[in-house]
This record gives structure tokens, C-alpha cells and sequence, in this order.
């Protein structure tokens, strides 16, 4: 594994902002890293590079005890967190220069990651001349220059154009093919994650709340059947283990929706409702959104808290 | 091996920044001023030795007055190079040594220091010259400038001047704002004013030593006034100030979270 987190916690004060995170990251995928704002994104980025340190718990990189000061690790590690951090004094160029020359790296490393970046025709431009597109791809070659096996990047579209947004997706997707690289990118965007990454994790209010394949959550948006029927509350009770809580796609109050493994379990469900006296208006399949499943699971996970 | 990558590093950000500036600006300060001053009183200034009576007062002007003030300034202002470009977050997520960032703050420090130093010499040194066109009477072509006694001088009392430099930096790096250094050093410029005649300050106050070395140097009357404590021994106080003072900044910046 490329990442692994036991227990996770982050305390301020008695706030836990990260509690008891237990992520696995494969080698060679793209982990998004999904939850809506305020739900410890930053704070768990913050604590896989060892910025921050946990409350309880540990990080793992690579199979290592993730300690600060381990420079052999961190080495393997590129970073992007939040806003790029860039000297707006310095021209692109020399932004990396401070870096090559701080990690002794060969001065080819700039061109390279220029020309990755496609940011060779403004290298020798200020940084403050720069647009926020071009920084963040500078942000990027940073966090590349040094040639990491692990890329871990906090929300890398926020403020970048339509335009920028999709380069920026082709770009990280090439990664694990191109150069072996493992991403683990948060966003707060469901539809960007989905575009780009193999594995899903979905984190609110600190816990994580699902973690998966990008198959695992499309194949709970699929099987699903609403029942309109006269006693919700009596269906409710006999369905429990088959029920999807909150569903958009439910109407009113009469109706439930239920996931089914198979169409043969749909006359089954309908039979037992019926011995019940249970009446039924409508038996209705539905088709869910991955944009559903996400919020269900960040808007039961508000409901809880 | 690190520390010297470091530091490069840490130079290269330095380009085309208000600290850089601040540290050629503020010598340069100092010497109009005391160009005006010494045109202004010029006939009381005619002396048999010109160049020791115009760079001693410079180096007196630079090193009691206007150090503790520019430092002050100017080490804020290196801390900011890295937190205006929220630097720690992707600094520290690099496979660099955190001590080694410290370190190389505090000797980019004492260099941009000694540099202030460096300019005020080769400014005294043009201005007098130039003093001397204007005024042959002013005595400037009688003798020489003993530029190494002078260049001794300013190694020295920055060397005196490393125990401040290090409350700087450490204040700096714990205080994200620019007010509180800025006022400490408006308060030790006042300090050092007042502790011009004062024994005890001389003594104990660290914003001094730089001036009492300059003092001791200069083989000034007063220098007695010390009450025997001489160049190895502010030397010796100012450098155990040093380590103690980076200990603690190191040990502190080593535990910082970085949010």
C-alpha cells in the first residue's frame, strides 16, 4: 500500500477534526478524496504529510512509520496544498531553481518539468505576473520536480476555468501510466473526482464514511426500486435491511426505496408486503446518481451529527 | 552538506526582495545623514586624523542607533519572503531538515548584517573621498583610511550583534505579524539611546554589545567604563546567547504544526 492511516484523530481542543481515519491507497491509483467543506480534508492532508501532527493514530507511506523529519520517505512524496506556495518575487524558473538547488537536483529537472507543465514559453515571466491557472501548473511541477512516487494534492482545480479544470484532469489521469506515480487528490466535487479516479473515499464531519473502488459506488446507484404502498411505517420496518435511507429519488412519504441484489428479489419483496396487508399503489425501478449516493452519505452522516 | 543547499536556497529567494533592499537601503541611510551632518558642522569636523573621526562616528551612528532597528525590520521581513509564499506547508512536506531552515535563516541574517556593514564601509569610503574633493581643508587627504582595522571592526561588532539577531529570528518565526518585531526594534533603538551612558545596560543589554565592541575597538576613554569586560567577554555572551536562543528557536520550529 501507498498510504495507510490507523485510527487517524486530529484534535483541536476538543473538536476532533479527523477521527479514527483507517484509508488504504493502492499503489498506482488516484484516490479521490471526496467531502463537502469543513469535513477534514485539508486536516487529513495536512497529517499525511506530516504538517500536522496526529492526536492518535499513525500514517503509513510506502510501509513506513510516517515520523517527521524522515527525509528518505518525503522524498517519494510531492505535494500540492491548498494555494501553490510560490515566491511571487521570483520568475517561474527560479521558483523551481530554489528547489533543485535546495534538494540538489540536476538542473534538468526544470525543463522537464516546464515542458510537463507547459509552462517552458513563461518560465523566465514573475510569478506575480503569472494567472491562477499557471500557478497552480507551477504548483504542480513543484510538487513533481523532484520525481515522487506519491502526489498528494488538495483541491487542484479550485479557481482554474472550465478549460483549466479538464488539462488539469487529462494531466493527472496520465500519471500512474506515464511515470508510476500514485495520486491522492481531495475535492469537494463528486463529478471532477469521478472523471479521473479508481478509488472513492468520502469523508464528513472527520470519518470516514465510505472507501472503495469507483465501481463499488456506481454499483450502489444501480438495483434500486421504489414501492408506493399505504403503511410506510409497517413496510419500513418488514424492508429495514434492504432499505436506501434519505434517497432523492423518493417522492413523498409513502414511498420506499429498496436495493436489490437481482430482479427475482422483486416479486419476493412484493409477496411479503402483500401477506403484511400491506397495499401497493406502485412498484417503480430507479435509476440513482453517483451525485446522489455522495450526498446520501454526507447528508445521513449531517443528520447523525 | 544540507545546510549549504539550504542556504543557497534560501539566498535565491532573497532576489529582488524588501529585505535584500532594506539591507542596502538602511547603510545608505545612515551615511546621507551624516554627510549632511558633518557638511553642516564642517569647520568643527576638521581633524588631524579626518578618516578615523568620519568612519568611527558612522560605524557609532550604524552600530548603536540604527542596527537594532534595521535588524529587526530586516529579519521580519526574511521570515515573510517564505510566509507571504505560504512556504512552510511545501517546504516541510520536502525531505528537508527543518533545523537546517532555521539555521540557514539565521546566517542569511548575520550575512545580509555583515553586507549592511560591508556597504556602510565602501560608502564611508567614497563619501569621504568625495568630502575631500569638496573640502581639502576637511584633512581626508592627509592619511589614509585603515580599511582593515575597519573591515576587523565590522566583523567583530555583526559577530557582537548575533545574540540580537537571533531574538529576532526567533521572535519572528513564532509571530506571523510584522508589528510586534517592528516594535521591538523602535523599543531597543530607545534602549540603546538610553543605555549610551548607562553601566548596567552596557552590561547586560545585548542591543548594546555591538556598540560596546565598537567602544572596546575604538580604544575609547570610556571603554573603562565597563567595569573590566572586554572584547572576549561580549564576544563569549553574545555567542552562548546565539546557541541558546537557536536551540530554543529550533526546538520550537521542529514541534510547529503547520496549518
Amino acid at each position: 500500500m501507498t498510504i495507510q492511516t490507523y485510527n487517524l484523530t486530529k484534535k483541536y481542543g476538543s473538536v476532533e477534526a479527523v477521527s479514527l481515519l483507517n484509508l488504504t491507497v493502492e499503489e498506482g491509483s488516484i484516490y479521490g478524496f471526496l467531502g463537502p467543506n469543513g469535513a477534514g480534508k485539508t486536516t487529513t492532508i495536512r497529517l499525511l504529510l506530516g504538517l500536522l501532527a496526529p492526536s492518535a493514530g499513525e500514517v503509513m507511506l510506502f510501509g513506513q512509520k510516517l515520523r517527521r523529519g524522515n527525509r528518505q520517505l518525503m522524498s517519494k512524496v510531492g505535494s500540492l496544498v491548498e494555494t501553490p506556495s510560490l515566491y511571487l518575487h521570483l520568475t517561474g524558473r527560479e521558483n523551481l531553481q530554489v528547489v533543485t538547488t535546495l534538494l540538489q537536483l540536476p538542473q534538468g529537472h526544470i525543463a522537464q518539468v516546464l515542458d510537463l507543465v507547459e509552462l517552458a514559453q513563461d518560465a523566465n515571466r514573475k510569478v506575480s505576473e503569472y494567472s491562477l491557472g499557471m500557478k497552480q501548473r507551477l504548483g504542480i511541477a513543484l510538487a513533481l520536480i523532484h520525481q515522487p512516487k506519491l502526489l498528494i494534492l488538495d483541491e487542484p482545480t479550485n479557481g482554474l476555468d472550465p478549460q483549466g479544470i479538464r488539462e488539469m484532469r487529462e494531466f493527472l489521469r496520465s500519471l500512474p501510466q506515464r511515470f508510476g506515480i500514485t495520486v491522492f487528490l481531495s475535492s469537494h466535487l463528486l463529478s471532477e473526482v469521478e472523471q479521473i479516479a479508481t478509488h472513492i473515499g468520502i469523508i464528513n464531519h472527520g470519518k470516514l464514511l465510505f472507501q472503495g473502488t469507483l465501481q463499488a459506488l456506481q454499483d450502489q446507484t444501480r438495483n434500486l426500486i421504489a414501492f408506493t404502498v399505504n403503511d410506510p411505517q409497517k413496510a419500513r420496518d418488514l424492508l429495514q435491511p434492504h432499505l436506501v435511507p434519505n434517497p432523492d429519488v423518493a417522492q413523498d412519504d409513502n414511498t420506499l426505496v429498496v436495493r436489490v441484489n437481482s430482479d427475482k428479489e422483486v416479486p419476493e419483496i412484493t409477496r411479503r408486503l402483500v401477506l403484511e396487508h400491506i397495499d401497493i399503489y406502485a412498484i417503480v425501478p430507479q435509476t440513482l446518481h453517483l451525485e446522489d449516493i455522495f450526498f446520501q452519505y454526507t447528508h445521513n452522516n449531517e443528520n447523525e451529527v | 552538506m544540507q545546510i549549504i543547499n539550504t542556504l543557497r536556497a534560501t539566498f535565491l529567494t532573497l532576489k529582488r526582495t524588501r529585505a535584500l533592499w532594506l539591507a542596502i537601503a538602511a547603510p545608505l541611510f545612515i551615511l546621507c545623514f551624516r554627510t549632511l551632518i558633518y557638511l553642516v558642522g564642517r569647520d568643527a569636523n576638521i581633524a588631524k586624523d579626518a578618516w578615523n573621526f568620519w568612519l568611527d562616528g558612522n560605524y557609532e551612528f550604524w552600530f548603536g542607533l540604527l542596527l537594532p532597528l534595521a535588524l529587526a525590520l530586516d529579519i521580519a521581513l526574511l521570515v515573510d519572503i517564505d510566509r507571504a509564499a505560504q512556504g512552510w506547508k511545501y517546504l516541510f512536506a520536502l525531505p528537508v531538515s527543518r533545523t537546517s531552515v532555521y539555521i540557514a535563516k539565521l546566517l542569511v541574517a548575520l550575512v545580509l548584517s555583515l553586507m549592511s556593514g560591508a556597504i556602510l564601509l565602501a560608502g564611508s569610503l567614497v563619501v569621504g573621498y568625495l568630502l575631500a574633493f569638496i573640502d581639502p581643508q576637511l584633512g581626508f587627504l592627509l592619511a589614509s583610511p585603515g580599511i582593515l582595522y575597519y573591515l576587523k571592526a565590522i566583523l567583530l561588532e555583526t559577530l557582537a550583534s548575533c545574540f540580537i539577531i537571533a531574538i529576532y529570528l526567533w521572535l519572528s518565526m513564532r509571530t506571523k505579524n510584522f508589528i510586534l518585531p517592528a516594535c521591538l526594534g523602535i523599543a531597543s533603538t530607545v534602549l540603546t539611546i538610553v543605555g549610551y551612558d548607562n553601566d548596567l545596560l552596557q552590561k547586560f543589554s545585548p542591543w548594546m554589545y555591538a556598540l560596546d565592541m565598537d567602544r572596546i575597538l575604538s580604544k575609547l576613554p570610556e571603554t573603562q567604563h565597563y567595569l573590566g569586560w572586554s572584547l572576549p567577554i561580549i564576544f563569549a555572551i553574545s555567542i552562548a546567547g546565539t546557541i541558546c536562543m537557536t536551540l530554543l528557536g529550533i526546538i520550537e520550529f521542529n514541534r510547529r504544526d503547520i496549518y
